[in-house]
């Protein structure tokens, strides 16, 4: 573990937490993805098809269709530790929905993808070539302000992000 | 240039009214000279100014605005600084003269500007040894032109703060705006007296019996109103109110 | 349409709330039926006025006070020259923002006016046999009165921004540019709430805010076609971005079968890496967060193997008169990003009680200058009166639009239009003024006139400016008119000051 990665990852740990999102920093891989099905327990889940959540789904009660699923499983392809957010994008094997429509939104990440601050991560998907046709970013849970501008948290997108880091390589 | 040499006043100093002093508010244009002639200076009160164009503008007759904007540049040119007791017609030779007037007048009118002062700016600037002193407590409402197109927010609260026995407290909303907006307070008067309500109902809340400001306009406005519903807050122009801490010093 | 057309299960029993708002905070209203000063005075008669005066008073503290620290005053610069790089190759950004969505499989149409706008999109979804739409807030929608064009079709339109679903169950216009319902409180939508369940609900805005979820929760799922605005179109990559913080920005981008973006010309951005400037700034100036909570970015619809997403995807690029801006003194008002700060910060917006006083779909200070300039400028030209040019708006704005200048630059351009008496009266007024002696006979002339009993106020009552200052408050002191030049006169003559006309006396 890097001492840039343990800096970076502390910094996304209390972003984070301000905008009422979780983050577990796992010790391996093997931990993360251990961490990320306790998250899960029982419930109906999806899980993105991708290396770093390969074996993630083993035990778990998946689903076809995110509209019946309790937790979303993905990885991110940053992730900031100024503000605690997520890139995520979008393509065959990485629905949208996984993200967006279940009420808990899991997210494994390795350290290595942590960039200091939001234009960094802006620069990652605007270097992405083709760029893909769905493209977020997901600061903490979703949130509105819409009544007497109090904060509520838990509107339309996931009421609780739990964000998994662990050491790359 | 006053920005150089920042210690020493002009000598030759010119004051200008503004119209709605010479209208309505007397008071705070005679306290601009006395302040001014206690700090030693030679004051004059040129006979030939008339207004500085500024309710043409605002109202959206720029071209009879130039006309008075030129006159003025040509009365008040001659002196080596010019003091208003209102912050908003010293603002508007300051931001609006240049935007608004073309070619060599805006030259004119940038150097005009930049030895213009509203009063309490020049006595910060110039008048350290000024001895004041006066028993009040006072609320200081910052005008909108004054604060935002001249930038001034110190000025006036360094010269308070120099006066003996004086007690600045800070009232919510300080910077909010009273509602008078030349036209505007006619052609929207619910709009503008809303807003003067909010500034009056600040200033009692404050706990200080006066309010003070920079702006003859703001204070027409606020004391028609205070009067109109029998308020108990009282007004005063920052101009009468350092000429009464002055005179207490000699006293 | 068919007969399984789902129906909106967020607007169940929408006929069961009952809607209390003056004709001028309707939804439809078309702006301007009634003379302003009516309308500015009845809504600051409004009960709702002062509860949502001292709101935003208070959000303006939390918001806009130490609006700009170092590292946004850097922000804010950056910004302000990427808005006005845009505008000045406004056609070029837009040439390429359309290849590139075409590129990625996008539908571009655009659309000089309000007409053309709703009629493509009103054929999209008739194209596509669309009942129920789902849609997340949008100005340029407003501007063009898409709902009501798309209900008169048969067309189903659930607002899903919780503040747009609230205004839209009062039958409301937004009052804010990003605060659709800031002139609500938690009761007035508890009230309606309740209505629209049938039953006593629990009221604290949490509990509200899950009952809107839940309702629209349903809708978000089954709809045929999600409507959005668009925050900032990417010309380099043809994206589409989208600043929420609700999650419905991505709902409706992502869950319905066709999707349709609308946006006005000035949206367009050069590269997607200016996301990492502008959607800071823009979360900063609109609510104060460091980054909103959702960015959705759009490049074309679903493609071959995506398991989720739009099978279409439709950009409408609404000009309505904003490309003759380009090029006047005007041209930075399109560096506008909606933030809402100005409207926030402007004293006079408070008071009116939110955006409902401008009789107009933008409302404070960006919509007193915009509206006046854009559509066939007809509409809002007196806005600009509606200002007591404090200056405020102007400090708060992030891309630094001299909003307070334009403000007067409108209204000599409102004039110019105008009757000739004014004209002549300011002229001759002038005149006059440019006159010492002639000044000076004026000044003696309200010192004499104050010292007749009743005349000045009998005076004031011949004119709509008088009449309109006598309206709450005294006359002001014209007795004394004079008196410090008076007294400076004869003064000077023992001592102390000199007395001179200037070079301006003739």
């Amino acid at each position: 573990m890097s001492a840039e990665h343990d800096d970076l990852a502390e910094r996304f740990a209390a972003a984070l937490k301000l905008v009422g999102g979780v983050t577990v920093r796992a010790v391996s891989h093997e931990a993360a993805l251990e961490e990320a099905r306790r998250v899960c327990g029982d419930r109906p889940v999806v899980v993105d098809d991708d290396p770093v959540l390969s074996g993630a789904a083993d035990g778990l009660r998946t689903v076809d269709d995110p509209w019946t699923a309790e937790v979303g499983v993905s990885t991110a392809r940053a992730a900031v530790a100024e503000t605690g957010s997520l890139a995520v994008t979008s393509d065959a094997a990485h629905p949208r929905s996984t993200s967006l429509v279940p009420p808990v939104h899991v997210a494994v990440v390795p350290e290595d993808r942590l960039v200091n601050a939001y234009p960094d991560a802006i620069n990652v998907l605007a270097a992405l070539n083709p760029t893909p046709s769905g493209m977020s970013m997901i600061t903490g849970t979703s949130s509105t302000g819409d009544i007497e501008m109090i904060l509520v948290r838990g509107v339309h997108g996931p009421q609780e992000v739990h964000v998994i880091l662990y050491p790359a390589g | 240039m006053p920005d150089e040499q920042p210690a020493r006043a002009p000598r030759n100093v010119a004051v200008f009214a503004s119209c709605i002093a010479d209208l309505a508010a007397p008071g705070p244009v005679r306290a601009t000279v006395r302040v001014l002639e206690a700090m030693g200076l030679d004051v004059a009160l040129p006979a030939g100014q008339t207004c500085c164009g500024q309710p043409a503008l605002n109202s959206g007759f720029p071209g009879p605005a130039r006309r008075l904007m030129r006159h003025w540049i040509e009365v008040f040119e001659p002196y080596d600084a010019v003091v208003s007791p209102s912050g908003s017609c010293t603002a508007t030779v300051f931001h609006q003269y240049p935007r608004v007037l073309g070619g060599t007048w805006a030259a004119r009118a940038r150097e005009v500007a930049a030895r213009t002062y509203e009063l309490s700016q020049f006595v910060a600037a110039y008048g350290a040894d000024l001895p004041m002193r006066l028993d009040a407590t006072v609320t200081y409402h910052d005008s909108c032109h004054m604060l935002r197109s001249l930038g001034e927010r110190s000025a006036p609260r360094t010269v308070l703060g120099r006066v003996d026995g004086l007690r600045l407290v800070e009232m919510a909303e300080h910077e909010t705006c009273c509602g008078f907006g030349g036209t505007f307070a006619a052609k929207f008067p619910e709009v503008s007296v809303g807003l003067a309500d909010q500034k009056i109902a600040a200033a009692t809340d404050s706990g200080a019996g006066l309010l003070v400001s920079a702006d003859p306009g703001c204070l027409t406005h606020l004391t028609a109103r205070v009067v109109d519903t029998r308020g108990a807050v009282r007004t005063r122009h920052i101009a009468e109110l350092i000429a009464d801490a002055v005179e207490g010093a000699q006293e | 349409m068919n007969a399984e057309t789902p129906r909106s299960a967020a607007l169940r029993n929408r006929d069961n709330v009952q809607v209390d708002r003056p004709e001028w905070a309707a939804a439809d209203t078309p702006p301007h039926r009634r003379p302003l000063p009516l309308v500015t005075r009845e809504a600051v008669a409004r009960p709702q006025a002062r509860a949502t005066n001292d709101r935003l008073i208070d959000t303006n503290h939390r918001r806009n006070d130490d609006k700009w620290p170092p590292h946004m005053a850097a922000l804010r610069e950056r910004a302000s020259v990427i808005r006005r790089e845009t505008l000045r190759d406004l056609d070029g950004y837009l040439g390429q923002l359309t290849r590139s969505v075409e590129a990625a499989g996008g539908h571009v149409h655009r659309a000089a006016t309000p007409e053309d706008a709703r009629r493509v999109i009103g054929e999209v979804a008739a194209a596509h046999d669309v009942g129920l739409v789902v849609k997340s807030k949008s100005m340029v929608t407003e501007e063009i009165a898409l709902t009501p064009y798309l209900e008169e079709r048969g067309v189903e339109v659930v607002e899903t921004d919780l503040g747009e679903y609230i205004v839209q169950l009062a039958d409301e216009r937004p009052g804010h540019i990003i605060g659709p319902a800031i002139h609500k409180s938690r009761e007035d939508v508890h009230k309606m709430f309740n209505e629209l369940a049938g039953e006593e609900l629990p009221g604290r805005p949490e509990e509200l805010t899950a009952f809107a979820r839940g309702r629209l929760r349903e809708d978000f799922h089954r709809a045929d076609m999600g409507i959005s605005g668009v925050n900032f179109a990417c010309a380099d990559t043809g994206t589409l971005t989208l600043v929420t913080n609700e999650g419905n920005g991505r709902m409706v981008t992502s869950q319905p079968r066709v999707h349709v973006a609308v946006m006005t010309v000035e949206k367009v951005v050069p590269r997607l890496a200016d996301l990492g400037v502008l959607v800071p700034l823009l979360s900063h100036a609109a609510t104060g967060q460091k980054v909103s909570g959702y960015q959705s970015m759009v490049t074309g619809p679903r493609r071959p193997g995506e398991p989720d997403g739009p099978d279409e995807l439709h950009l409408v690029i609404l000009d309505n008169g904003r490309t003759d801006i380009v090029g006047t003194r005007y041209e930075e008002a399109l560096a506008c990003i909606r933030c809402g700060a100005c409207q926030i910060a402007c004293p006079v917006f408070r008071t009116l009680g939110g955006g409902h006083g401008y009789d107009s779909v933008y409302g404070g200070p960006i919509g007193a200058v915009l509206t006046p300039l854009i559509g066939d400028r007809s509409e809002g030209a007196d806005l600009p009166f509606l200002s007591s040019l404090c200056g405020a708006c102007a400090d708060v704005c992030p891309v630094q639009i001299p909003l307070p200048d334009m403000l007067v630059d409108l209204r000599a351009d409102y004039e110019a239009g105008g009757g000739r008496a004014p004209r002549v009266a300011w002229s001759l007024w002038s005149r006059f003024w440019a006159w010492p002696a002639a000044y000076r006979i004026s000044v003696r002339g309200a010192r004499v006139a104050a010292r007749v009993p009743g005349l000045v106020r009998a005076l004031a009552g011949r004119s709509a400016l008088g009449r309109g200052w006598a309206r709450g408050r005294a006359l002001p002191p014209l007795r004394r008119a004079g008196d410090a030049r008076r007294w400076f006169a004869r003064r000077s003559g023992d001592a102390g000051g000199r007395t001179e006309g200037g070079r301006g006396e003739r």
